[in-house]
């Protein structure tokens, strides 16, 4: 073998791409394709996507045309900026290698660092903005009318929005946050975890296929090679926290799982059916039937919503139930904030 | 074989692969993990531009998920990810002149075991190569990165193994000529 052979294969040895690769072509999957033969892919499948604002607007009997108008005249408005403007609210931010004084532009692909004792504020294009705390790595991915989008390598952020849903994005390693109208925090860890935290409105996390929708209140956890985590209420026992943990990334035997399943169940109060109407997609068997009796005492389901539906996943059945459950979720914001929500359903 | 390449391939475990081709999204993670750094390190050593590559190699992987149902085994997923990201690469090079930029952004996270040798000769050989044509640089990528042998080689690209050794042939034989030139170092 003579010495270029080794030298050239020093030179064009195999690299890694840019961490948070593989969540990046995740986020990107489109649904499975149709010879995908997974037994409970059907009932909740890119919610996110799927659950338009336009059927939801027909239902709450919005004549089409002022909802169709409302849309037309919000796109209008928010015609999107090429860039975005970054400002300094502490330390020394930078935008790639150039530090942030006063203020800055954040173009597609580059990135926004603050260290330790930095902090920044990215207005997002004109649909509200985003705070970015010390320690973190932010990357503006596309800035387009209908694409509003974040990386968010590590650190975290504060994300205020005043948007229909589904135009503003964060990606993370291990999760897409879809907004839907809100506020929230997002933390993501060295190993790619991520941690959401809802203050107002709702978010939804997205990993091919597996969604988990998540309230003001409520918290979720990702994590790399799984996706979302089952989302509770901040409020929540410790007992019951931890046992879902188990349920969602512990990878324990059946034995211990179905212990932490026992544990959820009868740790759960009326306004942990969040959690519950979740698992039901994500338990199969007799599991799943226990967490159907569960939800069903905290919860009774909705006319049109049977057992047998709710047990095989049934996306009609589950999303009614849903749409009942969410009413306890917000019950305590003020008549003014259910009827903006309701409004931006409509027009997003 | 060398360690770290090739051999790598074997590391994914069958029932991961059976799982991701029922459309188990956290399986597909693994199998993306797995070619990952073949899949990126084709298209960035040869197309030389970091964000390109990426997206490239994204393109290939969601043309994967398309086409699960035609994967056979692990040794033929390997084949399809290289020879779907081989064309992709020369295709896209002779659509449009891809310029080369590389920012410190786009610079991947740090290796576990960093490559031993000459940095500056290595990054001399990788400019070398970028300036073959398409056809003998992606030979010269295959033959070096995954250690494939002309008959693989001409497999992946579709062409006769001749063809094969002679762009290798002259490859070489152009390499050699111009480190010597470059930096006075003559290989045998």
């Amino acid at each position: 073998m003579s010495g270029l052979d080794d030298e050239l294969r020093r030179a064009l040895a195999r690299e890694e791409p840019p961490q948070g690769f593989a969540a990046r072509v995740l986020a990107r999957l489109p649904d499975p394709p149709a010879h995908a033969g997974r037994p409970d892919a059907g009932h909740e499948h890119s919610q996110a996507r799927r659950d338009r604002p336009q059927a939801r607007g027909a239902a709450e009997g919005l004549p089409a045309l002022v909802v169709r108008g409302a849309r037309a005249a919000w796109h209008y408005a928010v015609e999107a900026a090429p860039a975005w403007r970054v400002s300094r609210l502490a330390g020394a931010p930078r935008v790639g290698a150039e530090p942030v004084e006063g203020r800055a532009l954040l173009a597609e692909g580059e990135w926004l660092e603050t260290d330790t004792h930095s902090k920044a504020k990215i207005e997002v294009g004109r649909i509200g903005f985003v705070e970015v705390e010390p320690g973190s790595r932010v990357r503006l991915v596309a800035a387009r009318l209908r694409d509003h989008r974040l990386a968010l390598a590590r650190g975290a952020l504060r994300a205020t929005i005043y948007a229909p849903p589904r135009l503003f994005f964060v990606e993370t390693p291990s999760a897409t946050a879809v907004d839907l109208g809100c506020a929230y925090t997002l933390t993501v860890d060295d190993a790619g975890g991520s941690l959401l935290r809802v203050t107002h409105g709702w978010v939804a996390l997205a990993l091919a296929g597996r969604d988990s929708i998540v309230p003001a209140g409520a918290v979720c956890e990702t994590r790399p090679g799984v996706g979302p985590g089952t989302p509770f209420f901040a409020d929540a026992s410790p007992a019951l926290r931890a046992a879902l943990a188990t349920l969602d990334f512990g990878g324990e035997p059946a034995g211990v799982r179905a212990v932490a399943l026992d544990v959820v169940l009868a740790e759960a109060r009326a306004r942990d059916a969040l959690t519950l109407w979740h698992l039901l997609s994500r338990t199969g068997g007799a599991e799943r039937g226990s967490v159907f009796a569960r939800l069903a005492a905290l919860a009774p389901p909705p006319p049109g919503v049977t057992r047998e539906g709710a047990l095989r996943l049934d996306a009609r059945a589950l999303k009614r139930w849903r749409r009942v459950l969410e009413a306890a979720w917000f019950e305590g914001d003020p008549a003014w904030r259910k009827a903006w929500r309701r409004l931006w359903r409509a027009v997003g | 074989m060398r360690a770290g390449t090739a051999d790598s391939m074997e590391n994914l475990p069958q029932e991961t692969l059976e799982r991701a081709l029922g459309g188990d999204a956290a399986a597909f993670a693994a199998v993306v993990r797995e070619h990952q750094g073949m899949v990126f390190g084709l298209a960035k050593r040869f197309l030389r531009d970091a964000s390109a590559a990426e997206e490239l190699a994204q393109d290939v992987f969601l043309q994967l998920f398309q086409n699960l149902h035609a994967i056979r085994s692990r040794e033929h997923l390997t084949f399809w990810l290289r020879r779907t990201t081989s064309h992709r690469c020369i295709d896209r090079t002779r659509r449009r002149l891809s310029r080369p930029s590389v920012s410190l952004d786009e610079t991947p996270e740090p290796r576990a075991e960093a490559p031993r040798g000459d940095p500056l000769l290595a990054e001399l050989l990788r400019q070398l190569v970028s300036a073959l044509p398409e056809t003998p640089r992606m030979v010269v990528v295959l033959r070096y990165q995954e250690d494939l042998d002309p008959a693989e080689i001409a497999a992946v690209l579709g062409m006769p193994v001749s063809t094969v050794k002679s762009h290798l042939r002259r490859s070489l034989a152009l390499l050699r000529e111009k480190v010597a030139r470059r930096v006075g170092k003559v290989y045998a």
